[in-house]
Formats: structure tokens, sequence, C-alpha cells
């Protein structure tokens, strides 16, 4: 299930227009997005990376780049010229349109855009803010919610136009967590191609099949979360989920690694390979 | 220093909430506040930093709060806010932590020799001739601590410091807070991070309609299944792990596992 | 715009009053004050603007700015009664320093001309809720693009205010003192301009992204249906506008014949 997207980077180097150091290094990879995890530290190049990716970039600072990026087969300028991408920026109060004067209206500013009629555009909002546990509040000023709030609010004014790509930037750091089980047991279902950057490992391990590790602007590795999990076993840099470190403090396996998600580790615990 | 709190009474203007502590004792060491949105958490925190006009009563070692204070607030309570970008204002990563100091009107040796200290110890020494508007928002954070650690107040309110950081930063600002706790600081935090919460494993106190639903050390709040359900929170993730291995006595941290 | 909302429920005259009239009497007053010539004449302006602010629900954003202009008047009655370079006639003297009547009346009708335009300004933005009269505007014919940019000071002035409230209070804690005179007034406003500047520029380019991506300039763009009705919208439109070009008229007329 789902659409997957083949994305293709080739020497993509990048940096700020007056800055010697580059944001982005060498980065080549030749991947599927199904549901991709950004993790590194601060200072790695996720943001630039999503903010490249989103066509954005150059509105933020002026950049000097080389290499490629094609998407499905086409530049990336080419493929977002026809395509809907959304974004979701790390401070969410700034990225709401500031028109609007409830919740609803919020969500539906995009939908406007897009020049759907009135049935379709109650319907997506009423759905979308369903699925973020934003139905209580569609009636209430943007400004009277809490962070955590304006965080799924700016989630669902992008997922309401069925973007054909999902780039997430740290979308759940002012969430509490039951907010942030929810949406991430929203988005492991999503059929929508996504690139999440995000610190919660947990649930990335969970939901993520695939994981880019980046540092100092540069690729470490891309694979499947055990692997990379595995090759990072003993770099403090990284995080590991807690499964993961269960596992290895129990000395349980499971299909060769230390299991990387709950099941994963019950299974391992069950009938895995113990060290 | 101790801080105790007698009475404390706040009421949001316009709002029907309001805040109710009859009575609250805050130790040497580290306390977490946690709780939902709207909980008072935040209220607390400012109504013990004296950055709000509050009824009844809250001392510092016996001493009443405007006379804590009166002598002035910098060596007194560090206060970090959860959004950095609120708190910084010089030109250079290095005078925003000598800002502080130079307002104490220390000489301008120890100024330097506290402020290139400081900077080491929270990895920020090769930003000090930044701008810090052109750090990453997890340097900021570190950055804001920064500028309290050097001041070496006795209390410490910090408003969700592991917000914004990155993992490399929440290893360093967790050894922080234990060498904190064993200078014998007081420290106060909110956090939503339950499986720091646990790793902590200092004492919390869960907030609910601006009153203690709980006080006491974390395990008797996350075995709580019905307590956890009310205040809409989750229990750490080895907790939850470990009840499904269906192990005798659930470990709330890593730590706790053989 | 909660204040808004509240001004539409209300049935207060100001809700039936269309958001393009509202704008237009903003040109108007400004011209009017500009075509003023001296005290006596933009006094009857201010007075006529004031009039409107009578008339609004409420004035919290109107008392914030007018604090902040009339600390630039002040400044500029101070600057402008001392050097002004037609300054011959002393008003008074201050101790050994002479004002002069010249540079204070040129001062005090710059002053008015501020202030007018303050006042015609926030009778819009009191008045205005946002989505409704976004659509009107939309209605008449201007393009989304337009709407918003005529919109923009009702969400970035509130919002700016906010930015304000939270970092004062931040900065607070770190022990800057509200000030009490002007003099120290302005020497504390540089640690809250810092951050309000930086995390104003910030945000604006955070929506103009977010914007962008959301369709913000999308030629297949509907507007949406608007119930609301306005009291002669079209003959305000008319005599505001004639109004206005006659001011204009004046004001050429007054230029060619200097």
């Amino acid at each position: 299930m789902g659409n997957h997207l083949q994305v293709a980077f080739d020497q993509v180097n990048l940096n700020y227009a007056g800055f010697d150091e580059l944001a982005l290094k060498k980065l080549t990879l030749h991947s599927e997005i199904n549901k991709v995890g950004l993790i590194g530290p601060s200072h790695a190049g996720k943001s630039t990376l999503l903010y490249l990716l989103a066509g954005v970039l150059d509105q933020v600072i002026p950049t000097e780049k080389s290499g490629t990026i094609a998407l499905d087969g086409q530049d990336l300028v080419n493929w977002l010229a026809s395509k809907q991408i959304g974004l979701v920026l790390q401070d969410p109060a700034s990225q709401l349109s500031g028109m609007a004067d409830t919740v609803f209206d919020e969500i539906a500013f995009g939908l406007y855009n897009q020049g759907l009629e009135e049935a379709e555009i109650e319907k997506r909002v009423q759905a979308v803010a369903q699925k973020l546990d934003l139905e209580d509040f569609l009636d209430q000023a943007p400004t009277a919610l809490s962070g955590g709030q304006i965080q799924r609010l700016a989630i669902a004014s992008i997922i309401a136009l069925k973007p054909d790509l999902l780039l997430l930037d740290d979308p759940t750091s002012q969430m509490d967590p039951l907010g942030r089980q929810h949406f991430f047991a929203w988005l492991k279902e999503s059929d929508c191609p996504v690139i999440i950057a995000s610190s919660e490992i947990d649930d990335l391990a969970e939901v993520c099949d695939q994981l880019w590790v980046l540092e100092d602007g540069e690729l470490q590795m891309a694979g499947k979360p055990a692997d990379i999990f595995m090759k990072f076993a003993n770099d403090q840099e990284i995080a590991k989920p807690a499964a993961f470190l269960m596992g290895e403090k129990m000395g349980c396996k499971f299909d060769g690694h230390y299991p990387v998600t709950a099941d994963e580790l019950m299974k391992a615990a069950a009938y895995g390979n113990h060290d | 220093m101790e801080i105790t709190i007698k009475n404390l009474q706040y009421s949001y203007p316009g709002s029907p909430f309001s805040l109710n502590l009859p009575e609250y004792v805050f130790a040497p060491g580290l306390t977490t506040l946690i709780g939902q949105n709207g909980a008072g958490k935040s209220t607390l925190l400012k109504a013990v930093a004296g950055l709000i006009d509050f009824d009844g009563e809250i001392d510092f070692d016996g001493e009443n709060l405007q006379d804590f204070l009166a002598k002035g607030r910098l060596t007194k309570i560090g206060y970090t806010f959860q959004d950095p970008n609120d708190q910084l204002f010089n030109s250079t990563v290095y005078k925003e932590v000598a800002w502080g100091l130079e307002q104490l009107k220390m000489p301008e040796d120890e100024v330097e020799k506290r402020t290139i200290s400081t900077l080491d110890k929270l990895g920020l020494t090769e930003f000090k001739g930044l701008n810090p508007y052109d750090l990453s928002l997890s340097d900021k954070k570190l950055l804001t601590l920064a500028t309290v650690l050097a001041l070496d107040p006795a209390i410490y309110l910090f408003d969700e410091p592991l917000m914004c950081l990155d993992y490399p930063s929440r290893q360093l600002v967790s050894q922080l807070f234990n060498e904190l706790i064993n200078e014998g600081k007081t420290i106060i935090m909110i956090c939503h991070d339950m499986d720091w919460v646990a790793e902590m494993g200092s004492r919390i106190c869960v907030m609910a309609g601006g009153q203690v639903a709980y006080d006491g050390l974390p395990r008797g709040f996350f075995e709580n299944e019905q307590l956890l359900k009310e205040n809409g929170l989750l229990p750490p993730r080895v907790y939850q792990l470990s009840k499904m291995l269906n192990m005798a006595t659930p470990c709330l941290s890593l730590a706790e596992i053989q | 715009m909660d204040a808004a909302k509240s001004a539409s429920s209300n049935a207060n005259w100001t809700a039936s009053v269309d958001p393009v009239t509202k704008l237009l009497l903003i040109l108007f007053f400004t011209l009017a004050a500009f075509c003023a010539q001296n005290l006596v004449e933009a006094g009857i302006v201010l007075v006529f603007t004031l009039a409107l602010v009578f008339a609004l629900p409420t004035k919290k954003s109107l008392w914030a700015m007018t604090a902040f202009s009339l600390f630039i008047i002040v400044t500029m009655v101070v600057i402008q009664g001392l050097f002004w370079p037609s300054n011959q006639t002393v008003a008074f003297h201050l101790g050994t320093i002479d004002f002069y009547q010249e540079g204070l009346k040129h001062a005090l009708l710059l002053g008015s001309r501020i202030l007018v335009i303050i006042f015609s300004t926030s009778f819009f933005i009191e008045t205005t809720t946002l989505s409704e009269n976004s659509r009107y505007l939309e209605k008449s014919g201007l393009s989304f693009k337009q709407v918003y940019v005529l919109m923009s000071v009702c969400y970035i002035l509130p919002q700016m205010h906010r930015n304000l409230q939270k970092i004062r209070f931040a900065q607070k804690a770190r022990g800057i003192q509200p000030a009490k005179s002007l003099w120290s007034k302005a020497k504390t406003l540089m640690p809250v301009l810092v951050p309000l500047i930086v995390k104003s520029f910030q945000e604006a380019m955070n929506r103009s992204i977010s914007l962008q991506l959301r369709g913000f300039d999308s030629p297949v763009r509907r507007v949406p249906k608007s119930d609301r009705t306005y009291w002669q919208d079209r003959a305000c439109h008319r005599l505001l506008a004639a109004l206005s070009l006659v001011l204009v008229g004046v004001k050429i007329w007054e230029i060619i014949c200097k």
C-alpha cells in the first residue's frame, strides 16, 4: 500500500551564500521514499535537505548548489511544478496564515486555493481534523491553541491538501506524549510518501521503513532502521530505540539484529537468538 | 535551598483556571513538574520565580520571596524558557553569557574565566564569536542554559529544557543536571519526556487543574494506570516494553534491566 | 481579533461599516492631517479620529501603540523645540535651556499627524474580523495577494505584540527590570528589540514559505462565500474617494502656489 516515490540525489553540494562551509556535501543517494526518517545531530543539514526538496531553500537564504536531484525521473524543479508538496516547519505558529478566525478556516485556506467546492472543503477539513484530534477545536481561534495543538493544526493544514510528498521538520517537539502517539499512529497508516526529521527515535523506528543518517552535511548511511542501529550501535551521537537498547542489554536478537520495534522485542524475547 | 509554598493561589484574568497549592516544599535536588497543558506547571514556575503576582507565600530557606529577590535576581534564580529565541539579545554568543556576569559588576578577568569555562562545559566554545541567532535551535537552547549556569544561582527553574535539543545535547544536559544535583542546587523543571523523567529517577510532581495530583517518585505514578489516564500521560517506553514482556517488576529505565 | 468577534456580535455600528470604507477613512484622515496648516486645523482632524476611537469596543492595542508613539512624539517635541533651524521666538525656559515656539509647533503638528494615522488605523484593526472582511475585499475584486497585504496589519501587529509580551517576560526573568523612567525605558528597549525583530523576521519568512506552498497565488483560487451586509458601502466609497481627491487637489494647488 502507498505511493512510492523514487528519489535520486547525485553529488549534491550546497552552501549558503557567504559561508564557506558546505551545508550538504556530495550527497548521493538513490532510493524509494515510503516513510523515511531523517536523523542526526543539529546542524547536520536535515532542515536544509527538507527545504531543498520543497523547493523553497532560496527563499530562506541564497544558496550555491551543484549536483542533481530527480524525483520519479524528473528534475526536482519540473516535478515540483506539477505536484503538490507539503512542508511542515519546525516553528508551527509562524506557518499559520494569520488570516483565519477559526481552526476550520485555517485548514480550509489551502483548499480554497486549490479551487475546491464548499462541500468538498467541508468534508476534507472534518476528515483531517478527526485524524489529528482537532474536531473539538474547529470553532476556536488559532491563537487560543496550545503549542502542541498548533503543531497539529499546521500539520492538518498541509495534509488536507493531499500532498504528493510530505516533508516534516520536527513536527512533534511541542506535543504531549498522547498527542505524539496519535500523530505517529496516523503517520504509519497514511498513504503519502513522507520524509520526517525527528528526534523521536522510538516512533521513527516503529513507523519508518528507512532511515537516513546525516551528520555535518554528509549522508552517513541510508537503510533499514535495524541495519542503521546495528551499524551505529556504539556511536554515542546516534540515539537508539528503547527496544534496541533493551534487546542489547538482555542479549536477545531478532533476525540477526537487536529488535527495533516493540513487536520485534517481544518475538526476540520469546524465541530470538540469545547472545 | 528549600523552597516552601504556603496557600499559593493564582487565577488567570478572564479564565476559570486557577492555581491552588495549600502546601508544598521543594527540597534541594531535582523536582520535575509534569502534567497536561493548562495544568498549572508554567504558572507555578513563574510564581516561584517571582514573575507573577500571586496570593500566598513562597519562602526560600525561610526568607520571603520579595526579600529574597530584593538583593538582585541574577545570582538567586536562573530561569530558562521554552523558546530560546525569547531570551537571547546580545550580539555574540560570548557576550550573551558574559552579560549576566557583567551586570553583577564582576572583575573582567573573572567574567572572562567564567564565560569561557561555561561555554566549554556546554560545547559552545567554537561558536563564541557568532551571533546567537545564527546557531541551530538546539545550540540556542544550550546557550540559554549557559547564560544561567555562568551565574551559579542556588535555584534553577527550567521550562522544558530538553525541548529542541538534539540527542548528544540531551546527554550533555542530563550530565549537567546530575552535577547540579550533586552540588545541592534546587532544580524545578517542567518536562513532558517521560523516558527522561524515569531515567533521572528524581521526585515528580504531577499537576492537574491547578492542583497537585501526585507527589513522589516516578514509579508510584507510572504504575498507577488510573492516574496516568486521568492526566493524559503515557508511561516511559522501557516501562511499556517491559510490561509487554510480562516482567515481574516492569523496569522504568534501562538502568533497571538485569 | 477576539475584540472584533465581540464587536460584530454586539451589533455595534462599527460592524456594519465595510472594510473598504474603513481603509478609505484612514486615507481621508491622513490626507486631511497633512493638509492641515496649523495646530487648530490639525486639532479638528484629530478630534474626528478620536471620535472613531471612542466607538471601539476594546482599546487594548490602541493604548500600546499610542503610548509608544507618544514616546516618539515627546522626543520629537524636545528635539525640534531645541534645535529646529527656523527657531526664533522663545516659548519658555527650562533652567538655562530655551525651547522655541516654531520648533514646538512644528513637532506638535507632526505629532498630531502620527496620532491621526494611529487612531484611524486602529479603528480598522479593532473592528475588522479577518476572515469575513478578507472575503469582502476579495469579492470587491482585489486579488487575494492584495487582500493579504492590506490585511497584514491586522495580524502582524497583534502577533508582534504577543511576541513582545513573551520576550519582555523572558527578559524580566533574566533580571532586566521593567523600566520606570523614559530614559531607562529607552535603555531597556534594545534587549527587547533585538529578539523581537529577529523573531518577527523569521516568522515572516516562514509564513511566506508556508503560504506559497499552500497555493497562496494560485490562479484557480475560489473566493469563499460571505453572508454579511454593509450599510451603503458603494456610496461611502464614492464619497470618501471624492473627498480624498479634493484634499489631494488642495495640496497640489498649495504646492504649485508656493
